[in-house]
């Protein structure tokens, strides 16, 4: 049997343990470095392996699906699975040095395991097949981000942790909740097992209770529009190079289990068409887009723009899911994978630039054009992709979200769509005048190291390729879309 | 508490029972209740328990933070270790199956191994808690 | 909730920690049970003393519940309790979630793992991977409050 599923899971898994007995801070950051490699050559033999054969299943222990637990690694997995261990890579590193000069020498080991386990937690939440293992590793990777919120060097840092650990709990006992009521009425934990049972009975009440009780916790996670306050305050507070590590994951994961839940699990009574919950939502995230671009306009602190504006293309993205059409859910994977590398290449940028500095308001970008010409194009060039210009990936995945929408019958949002890209446009260019049309101010930008330009340089270069060639992309997020609709028509 | 002549009594006769409950309940899991869980919050009770009486500096001396830190990894690896097993005997992860003669024999063995595992961590981690929440009021 | 003395608190939640391991024990959860008595009424007990003599503050700020927050609170209960109706009865035996898998676990669990206790041979044998991940949660609590509270310690 073939054992990549597990083994994805599980090496980082060992590692963890490890580097606590092995403490010193160079053998400890050289070993998660190694086991992240190691994990995405295995994710892209796993990847090779499920485009060409198809889903992969694995049985923990032998047991049968019901009785035991079961990986799937079917495309979808797969596609997130790549995208949130590449992430995990870049940011290890290029946060070696930031993470040296932010974080207490005592606790950079259990730092280090912290996010190993956080990204176990994330790897295993995409491979499952059993829902409440999900939930286990929902856990896993939770805790574990709530430990590297806390460890940021601000003094609001622990606070902005706790906050987020009660809203974290909160949605994560309204999904147990929901898989318990699952599981009485079904007698099964499995997913696909799960998705049979549920399309051969009848909706019931408590049925429907399961359904909200998803979309909240779920919502949580993914800071669905009302929802939303943690992440601001946790994208403020954290360290910086664990901000543009979540930026590019943590939230990505929420739109995994929204999918998986509402178009996997309950394909075939569709919940989100029977209630009309997708009107909702979408109006819901009709309302967030505007506000948040507002508010990204509004904010001089770099950091606070970033996350308002994640809030925006998260919106986007659910936008694009509730249209309910295949080519909707196209556009909004291919937003998932672009919008990451944007996201956290943006953030990679003010981490790298300003290790020291606590508030990075806008103004300290002044006249920074002259003094890292090259850093500085690549800035700009990440913030052309968030905007949506033509020939970056922000202008691929606006392209097909807007052809989506006017395939739909909600042509309307389409205007809504091209007036925040506008305000994009605004204060993104508000960054730009001051980077090339400011005169320098005198103050200690830090001079980053080659590895971190380096990356900053290869997720800008992303960004351009993405845009020019949207096989990768484009093609895997059709695939996976039409999967998922020919099993809902069926 | 030194002058507490009675908490001292009573927990010197205590302790040895928690501590014997706590191995039964590790051992004796997969007969009746309990396992590697509950085993491991008794363990660390009735030794933290000792600390409270006796202070903290001889409940150091029996388990050191460093020793108890080690320890606490060595239970997730143990039950690790037992998965890759599986995997390296020719079954799937977690397969208890081949670890022994027979297939029952090696679930009994591979339950008890993970079983301790469990119980390791979770014990530890509790006296570490117990370890860092004291270190702080002391310094105060 | 309405007390206002937080040693008095903590020695509530621990007699309602005992009370619901009872609870369990009647309901024939021993290990519900017996984990409740020893992390609920045991150690956390514990934890919120240690964490009461390090804080100082013996007295809550008195501080009413609002009343929109009651009602609201209300209304969800309500919405909750109307909504969990359908459910099957307790301790029905015809019941979906108890003729699928956990028969299974029932009748095989002797003859393929020689373990009588069933919930041992679910935890550590069919649903071993949940319980490794349950391990990972434990330590990484672990691992969290010995980064936080050194943390807190070199600041002050």
């Amino acid at each position: 049997m073939n054992q990549l599923p597990v083994l994805i899971i599980v090496l980082p898994l060992l590692i963890a343990p490890i580097l606590l007995l092995v403490r010193d801070n160079r053998h400890v950051y050289n070993l998660s470095l190694g086991v992240s490699f190691l994990n995405i050559l295995l994710i892209l033999i796993l990847f090779q392996d499920v485009y060409q054969n198809g889903n992969i299943l694995y049985e923990l222990g032998s047991w049968k699906a019901p009785i035991g637990i079961r990986l799937n690694a079917d495309l979808l997995s797969c596609y997130f699975l790549l995208l949130i261990n590449f992430m995990a890579f870049i940011c290890l590193i290029a946060g070696n040095k930031t993470i040296k000069s932010q974080v207490e020498d005592d606790n950079i080991h259990l730092f280090y395991i912290a996010w190993l386990l956080c990204n176990v937690g994330f790897s295993g939440i995409v491979l499952t097949n059993d829902i409440f293992n999900l939930f286990v590793f929902l856990e896993i990777s939770s805790l574990a981000s709530y430990f590297l919120i806390s460890q940021g060097n601000y003094k609001a840092s622990s606070l902005a942790a706790i906050q987020y650990l009660f809203i974290g709990s909160i949605g994560a006992v309204f999904i147990l909740f929901a898989i318990g009521i699952l599981y009485v009425n079904t007698g099964t934990l499995n997913m696909t097992d799960l998705s049979n049972k549920i399309r051969s009975g009848s909706i019931s009440l408590s049925m429907s209770l399961s359904i909200a009780m998803f979309l909240i916790g779920v919502g949580i996670k993914t800071a669905l529009f009302p929802l939303h306050g943690w992440l601001i305050r946790t994208y403020s507070y954290a360290p910086s190079i664990i901000v543009s590590y979540f930026s590019g994951t943590s939230t990505k994961i929420g739109i995994y289990i929204l999918l998986r839940v509402f178009l996997d699990i309950f394909n075939s009574i569709n919940p989100l068409e029977y209630y009309n919950l997708a009107q909702l939502i979408l109006f819901l995230s009709l309302i967030g887009v505007l506000l948040s671009t507002l508010y990204a306009i509004k904010q001089n602190e770099i950091k606070k723009m970033l996350a308002y504006s994640s809030v925006a293309q998260l919106s986007y993205i659910i936008i694009a899911i509730m249209l309910l059409t295949p080519d909707g859910l196209t556009a909004s994977l291919i937003h998932v994978f672009n919008h990451s590398i944007i996201k956290t290449g943006l953030f990679l940028v003010v981490t790298v630039l300003f290790i020291n500095n606590k508030n990075v308001s806008i103004g300290d970008f002044s006249g920074l054009g002259e003094k890292y010409p090259l850093l500085m194009s690549a800035f700009v060039i990440l913030l052309l992709g968030l905007i949506g210009l033509p020939l970056t990936s922000g202008f691929i995945s606006k392209w097909y979200l807007i052809s989506a929408i006017l395939q739909s019958d909600y042509w309307y949002i389409s205007g809504v769509i091209l007036i925040t890209s506008f305000m994009t446009f605004f204060y993104a260019w508000l960054l730009i005048e001051k980077i090339y049309f400011s005169a320098r101010l005198n103050h200690d930008a830090s001079v980053a190291t080659s590895y971190q330009l380096l990356c900053v340089y290869f997720l800008a270069a992303l960004t351009i390729y993405l845009g020019v060639d949207t096989s990768l992309t484009f093609g895997i997020s059709e695939q996976i879309s039409n999967n998922f609709y020919s099993t809902i028509n069926q | 508490m030194r002058h507490h002549t009675i908490p001292r009594i009573v927990t010197k006769l205590l302790i040895p029972v928690i501590l014997l409950f706590g191995l039964y309940v590790q051992f004796h899991g997969d007969f009746s209740a309990g396992g590697g869980f509950q085993a491991g919050v008794i363990f660390a009770a009735g030794f933290i328990l000792y600390n409270i009486i006796f202070g903290l500096d001889i409940g150091k001396s029996i388990l050191s933070v460093n020793t108890s830190k080690s320890l606490m990894a060595l239970g997730v690896i143990l039950y690790l270790m037992v998965g890759f097993l599986g995997i390296l005997l020719g079954g799937n992860f977690l397969e208890y199956n081949y670890l022994s003669n027979t297939p029952i024999n090696g679930q009994l063995l591979g339950i008890f191994l993970v079983e301790l595992g469990v119980g390791l961590t979770v014990s530890n981690v509790m006296v570490l808690v117990f370890y860092s929440f004291n270190d702080i009021s002391e310094e105060k | 909730m309405f007390v206002k003395n937080l040693f008095s608190a903590i020695m509530a939640t621990t007699i309602f920690s005992l009370i619901s391991a009872l609870i369990f024990l009647l309901l024939d959860g021993v290990d519900v049970s017996l984990t409740e008595a020893a992390v609920g009424a045991g150690i956390s007990t514990i934890l919120f003393l240690s964490t009461l003599k390090h804080t100082n503050v013996m007295v809550k700020e008195s501080k009413t519940p609002s009343f929109p927050l009651i009602v609201l609170f209300l209304l969800l209960l309500g919405l909750l309790s109307f909504a969990v109706s359908d459910l099957p009865e307790f301790g029905k035996f015809n019941q979906t979630s108890n003729s699928q898998v956990s028969e299974y676990y029932i009748n095989k669990s002797k003859t393929e793992m020689g373990v009588p206790n069933v919930v041992t041979s679910i935890l550590a044998g069919y649903r071993g991977f949940d319980t490794l991940g349950e391990v990972v949660v434990i330590f990484i609590a672990g691992i969290s409050v010995l980064g936080i509270l050194r943390k807190r310690k070199s600041n002050s």
